[in-house]
């Protein structure tokens, strides 16, 4: 009995929120990084607190996987809620572990469909191995998670170790796990299922999640404050902080609210600390006004947006790319501002001290978009540890231009809007940071001549585009089929281009930097390539929209607007239609 | 040394902080009186005075935004306390100050004054409480004593006023006193008194506003102000003793209420801290993350 072999395959643990689906899925991800193998862990949950669908998918490969893909090979339903559900989502020729054990009877037609789809139930006793090692009914879902890792080729000592790391401190709990794990592995000498065979060589790997590494970045960038108000799916950021406060020393504090917090990370910047916050939509809508004030004072601010779906309280858990034109847009009055989007971890590497850096540079805030299927994914990379460029903060520094400096030079008309910038109480030279309108010297202005102030940091978005880089091209300058996006829809289209055996047909313009928006390059992209498809979480096409405004138009689009991803299946399902369709 | 004597010592260093900018504000506004002490205790207390940073809130009060030389910000509405704490937690050796009127601090954003209380920042909060909202026409504020027939409010007041002191007390403040706008010389003391403070101290000046709270005059206040400093029997800190004289609006005390000197600030409870004598401005480098990284790398 073996899976049938091919680069990737897909498990699902699918139970019930509460179950502890996520931490025994990151375990058995972290025993397949130490099998060498790749793997892209996602979680789909509900709200609602307890006792309701959940989801938590492994996609495992032997080269880097990126995305989600709706085709399963394993499954282990761990309630009974899942047993049909799990039928529908599983592929034909795959694995369904259960241990339910009337489960014929609520599902009269199961075995039927079971026969259709050519998959192989696992009917795992566990009440009767739980009761005859006299252990509590808890670890039912515990026997098979281990279970699974087994089927998944997984070895005793691969999963020891991250169990270790996860139960280590709770001794009782450790060792009934590895009761619960070693009765499995000696009751059992083969495993019963293949996934993609290990690879025979490895070089060193990570395996982490996107708020854990954009937080550890952030930290390689500078950061010394951590300010945040806790809101899913950007509330582990303030966890890691929080959590590695006493190894890093960083300030971390969990502010009363989104405006304390935006507030808290302003005003650090002003006195000269790299600070940060993240939030979500809602959090995000209370903090524009400082946005503004960052707007006019030119004081440096980086905030991270973790975008989830639709207005209000909306879809929590759930992901989209719906808040681009909330964050070109947030805040009264005009200023200039850089709105980056992050797609993975990767990028999170790059673009995290980027966003310092710019916000430095230019004295304006920087908002960095992430959405929920990014924030919580846990992926295997290659392994990131240090930028080598230098930082330039773009602070007058040097003692003796301090010691001189004139007052007029904090808010100095220049060409490109971006005035010298000191910190406070660095310099004999005082100035005023004024929220109201003011002269070069900060003093309070409302004469006509104002204008020429509001244009010098309106004219600071030209020099921000001229220095922001192109978007990045995947494959070929010219192809058959083009796609174009930004944030998570870069996943299942380079996971497609890899796995496609056509791919060289298949390009893609990746958008990191979507404000100010460098059109060059997409009209060569549009110039080049016969079919391109703009790709996006949304129902209205927002980039599409700010693209047609800088009067760049696109053909064709494919939106997704259910609050979930798009999966490697989405992408192909829309080039065979559109392949098959006569053209 | 007499403070009039004291006053002539610091002339030349009172006279560096004035700047050219004209004053706007109504004559006879308490603003003068607060911030000729503010002034007067910044020149005795701080021979650096651009090491020292005023943070403004919206209103009357952030006119003097850049009427002293000293590092000033003016803000948004409702929002300076946070700002002052912020500030002051990247940069602990930089004495903030913080001013905000009634209307900021009691209406827009109360949270930030009852969190910033309890988290015992070590900065110094000057309350103008003049009554009203004076910068925007004589709106009620939520000091405004009921029965009072205002701009915006059909008919009389008519809801219960909050008692700022009260507040800070019931929050865990450890510094609360009073002061009032006219009484220059007990103010620069109180301000000055922060000095020897390591927490939040509130100070609630009771502003006159000449055009609007023609009720609340000076007359007013000069009939039922008094030092409870001279009350022999007043134990300052004892709260349930300060919780007592801040509701009387007949006999109003000034001076310091209530002081806790016992109670540790907010940077000083941050034990994953302890071993740094440097500030995060300071530390603001490149952190080397590899120990961070190594758990998370399989070889």
């Amino acid at each position: 009995m073996t899976l049938q072999s091919s680069t990737t395959r897909s498990c699902f643990l699918a139970g019930e929120s509460g179950m502890w689906i996520d931490s025994s899925g990151e375990i058995i991800a972290q025993a397949l990084a130490a099998a060498w193998l790749w793997c892209s862990c996602d979680r789909e949950y509900p709200s609602l607190i307890k006792w309701w669908q959940s989801l938590y998918t492994i996609h495992i490969g032997q080269q880097e996987v990126r995305s989600r893909t709706t085709r399963y090979n394993l499954g282990i339903a761990l309630g009974k809620s899942w047993l049909s559900k799990a039928l529908e989502i599983l592929s034909p020729w795959s694995f369904l572990v259960h241990n339910f054990e009337k489960w014929e009877q609520p599902f009269p037609t199961l075995q039927e469909d079971l026969q259709q789809k050519n998959i192989t139930l696992i009917y795992i006793p566990t009440r009767e191995i739980l009761s005859r090692l006299h252990l509590h009914l808890m670890f039912e879902n515990t026997l098979m998670i281990w279970a699974a890792a087994h089927l998944l080729w997984i070895s005793f000592d691969q999963i020891q170790q991250p169990l270790q790391a996860r139960y280590g401190k709770k001794a009782s709990l450790r060792q009934q796990n590895l009761t619960c794990c070693k009765i499995w592995y000696d009751s059992i000498q083969q495993p019963i299922a293949t996934v993609p065979k290990p690879l025979s060589s490895w070089t060193p790997r990570m395996f982490i999640d996107w708020n854990t590494a954009l937080a550890l970045w952030a930290i390689h960038a500078w950061v010394r404050c951590y300010y945040a108000y806790p809101m899913s799916p950007s509330s582990s950021v303030l966890s890691y902080f929080a959590k590695t406060a006493s190894q890093t020393g960083i300030v971390v504090k969990q502010a009363e609210d989104e405006i304390t917090a935006i507030q808290m990370n302003l005003w650090s910047m002003y006195a000269g600390a790299r600070a940060l916050t993240a939030t979500s939509w809602g959090g995000f809508d209370l903090m524009t006004e400082t946005i503004s004030l960052s707007g006019i004072t030119e004081v440096p601010l980086v905030c991270i947006i973790a975008q989830r779906p639709w207005p209000a309280t909306g879809l929590p858990t759930r992901t989209a790319q719906a808040d681009l034109q909330l964050a070109i847009y947030a805040g009264h009055g005009e200023f200039s501002r850089i709105v980056l989007a992050v797609s993975d971890q990767h990028s999170a590497f790059h673009l995290i001290q980027d966003a310092f850096d710019l916000a430095e540079q230019f004295q304006v805030p920087v908002l960095v978009l992430t959405e929920k299927v990014i924030a919580e994914n846990h992926r295997t990379i290659s392994v990131l540890t240090s930028r080598t460029d230098p930082i330039h903060r773009h602070l007058i520094t040097d003692p003796e231009a301090l010691q001189h400096i004139h007052r007029n030079e904090r808010y100095k008309i220049t060409d490109s809007g971006v005035s010298p910038r000191r910190l406070p109480c660095s310099s004999p030279t005082t100035y005023f940071c004024n929220g109201d309108e003011h002269k070069e010297d900060g003093t309070l202005d409302e004469s006509e001549a104002t204008e020429h102030m509001i244009m010098k940091r309106i004219k600071k978005q030209q020099a921000i585009l001229d220095f922001l880089p192109e978007p990045e091209l995947y494959g070929p300058a010219q192809a058959d089929f083009s796609f174009l996006g930004r944030w998570s829809v870069k996943n299942p289209i380079l996971d497609y281009i890899d796995q496609n055996p056509s791919w060289k047909r298949i390009n893609y313009l990746h958008l990191d930097y979507l404000h100010p928006l460098k059109t060059q390059k997409v009209q060569t992209f549009l110039q080049d390539n016969r079919h391109v498809c703009i790709v996006e979480n949304n129902a209205t096409g927002q980039l599409e929209q700010l693209l047609k405004q800088e009067g760049v138009l696109i053909e064709h689009h494919l939106r997704k607007r259910n609050g979930r991803p798009f999966t490697l299946e989405d992408i192909q399902t829309y080039v065979d239609n559109f392949t098959s369709s006569p053209l | 040394m007499t403070f009039a004597q004291e006053l002539q010592t610091i002339a030349p260093a009172y006279l560096k902080l004035e700047t050219p900018q004209k004053h706007t504000r109504c004559s006879g506004c308490g603003n003068y009186g607060i911030l000729n002490s503010l002034m007067e205790a910044i020149a005795l207390e701080w021979h650096a005075p651009h090491e020292v940073i005023l943070a403004n809130d919206v209103g009357c009060n952030g006119n003097v935004s850049d009427k002293i030389e000293i590092n000033t910000i003016h803000g948004l509405h409702g929002r300076v306390l946070p700002l002052a704490s912020w500030i002051h937690c990247a940069r602990p050796d930089i004495p903030v100050l913080a001013m905000a009127g009634d209307g900021a601090t009691l209406s827009e954003w109360i949270n930030h004054l009852i969190h910033t209380a309890r988290n015992n920042y070590n900065i110094t909060f000057i309350l103008h409480n003049n009554h009203n909202y004076g910068l925007t026409t004589w709106q009620a504020s939520s000091t405004t004593p009921k029965g009072y027939s205002m701009n915006c409010t059909p008919g009389e007041t008519n809801s219960t006023p909050l008692f700022p002191a009260q507040l800070v007390l019931h929050a865990w403040g450890t510094f609360v006193a009073r002061g009032y706008s006219w009484n220059t010389e007990q103010l620069v003391d109180l301000i000055r008194k922060w000095m020897q403070h390591r927490g939040f101290s509130f100070i609630e000046v009771l502003q006159l506003c000449p055009t609007y709270s023609k009720a609340t005059s000076d007359v007013w206040y000069e009939q039922r102000i008094y030092d409870i400093a001279q009350r022999a029997t007043y134990n300052s800190t004892d709260k349930r003793d300060a919780l007592h004289v801040v509701e009387d609006l007949d006999h109003i005390a000034t001076w310091i209420l209530y002081q806790d000197t016992t109670a540790l600030d907010f940077l000083s409870l941050q034990t994953h801290r302890t071993s740094y004598t440097t500030h995060p401005v300071e530390e603001t480098q490149r952190y080397d993350i590899s120990s961070l990284l190594s758990s998370f790398i399989h070889t």
